[in-house]
């Protein structure tokens, strides 16, 4: 898989769903480890990524018209689709477009690939997933969710 | 403002329960969080969190250590310009608090005095601070992030110059934790 699948079309899952916890991201040398708060529906996502303490480290935003990252210097950026965005936001490209459908129900089989990613549901907490391993190439990523919003 | 002189004056160390609740705008649920913090100054403070979920957070004046114990995470990053600008640096910062912040008389609230202390540093990461003192005590801190969020972190249990063994203030990555360093 050399290359990226095209960006899908935004297939998000038709659950709407708003998830807070924390992710930690390594990519070869680098490395991040933030909080998350997700709200999602089908046509809009909204993701707040916060450092230690709860202060804001940006906000992330997906709607019909596009994808918006604003950051904590309070710079706006703007870009068609908002994987690339999230890159910045969080410091490696994830799948976001396809995380959705991960995180809303346990799979079958706990380890699966989709794209060239190899998921890992490693935990599960009330019927849904709590700890989630993402890995591609050089990317290794752990969703750990703390608590589900109606 | 007077008080907040006398407070950082006459507390060399310090340690206090904390809870803390953080209240975003857009309708997001409030998150909850509560431990126990100290400092000693110069530079140093320990912010241990509880719950949620535990987390441990150290400033050993040099650097900033952050320990997830779930995740098994460490990163570290150099304290110096988080300290000058963040809620910490208030804390635990060097004596000239005017030298990294614009002060002036926040009025009193909810039985608090309150100083409101703006980032003189553009790039800070959040807006503006509120402190609230019970007469020489520091009972709150209010942060103000550029997202619209609000950080309350109420004290208590507070102990003015405690003894603080140093070690408090070192971080030791346990083994088989990944060190992110920046």
């Amino acid at each position: 898989c050399a290359s990226l699948p095209p960006p899908a079309p935004v297939s998000a899952s038709a659950e709407s769903f708003a998830l807070s916890g924390r992710l930690s991201l390594r990519q070869g040398e680098m490395r991040h480890h933030v909080g998350i708060s997700w709200r999602h529906e089908p046509a809009r996502d909204e993701i707040f990524v916060s450092g230690p303490l709860g202060q804001g480290l940006a906000e992330l935003t997906r709607d019909a018209t596009g994808a918006r990252l604003l950051t904590a210097d309070r710079k706006v950026v703007t870009a068609p689709d908002w994987e690339s965005l999230a890159e910045r936001a969080l410091g490696a490209r994830l799948p976001l477009s396809n995380l959705p459908h991960w995180v809303v129900a346990v799979p079958p089989a706990p380890t699966f690939d989709v794209d060239g990613w190899r998921i890992e549901v490693r935990e599960v907490a009330d019927g849904r997933p709590a700890l989630i391993e993402l890995r591609r190439d050089d990317i290794e990523a752990v969703l750990r969710i703390d608590s589900w919003a109606p | 403002i007077d008080q907040l002189r006398s407070f950082v004056e006459s507390t060399k160390n310090a340690r206090a329960d904390f809870s803390q609740t953080v209240t975003g705008k857009s309708g997001r649920k409030p998150q909850q969080s509560s431990g126990q913090m100290m400092f000693a100054r110069p530079g140093k403070f320990r912010w241990v969190y509880d719950k949620p979920y535990p987390q441990l957070l150290i400033g050993d004046g040099r650097k900033l250590w952050v320990y997830d114990p779930d995740l098994k995470q460490v990163s570290v990053r150099p304290l110096g310009q988080a300290l000058g600008s963040s809620p910490a640096a208030l804390l635990a910062g060097e004596h000239e608090i005017e030298k990294n912040f614009h002060l002036a008389e926040g009025g009193s609230r909810d039985g608090l005095d309150w100083v409101e202390a703006k980032p003189k540093n553009p790039d800070a990461g959040f807006e503006r601070m509120r402190i609230g003192f019970g007469g020489s005590e520091l009972r709150a801190m209010e942060i103000f992030d550029n997202f619209g969020q609000t950080t309350l972190i109420r004290f208590s249990a507070f102990e003015r110059n405690p003894a603080l063994p140093a070690s408090l203030f070192r971080f030791v990555p346990p083994k088989g934790a990944d060190v992110v360093g920046e």
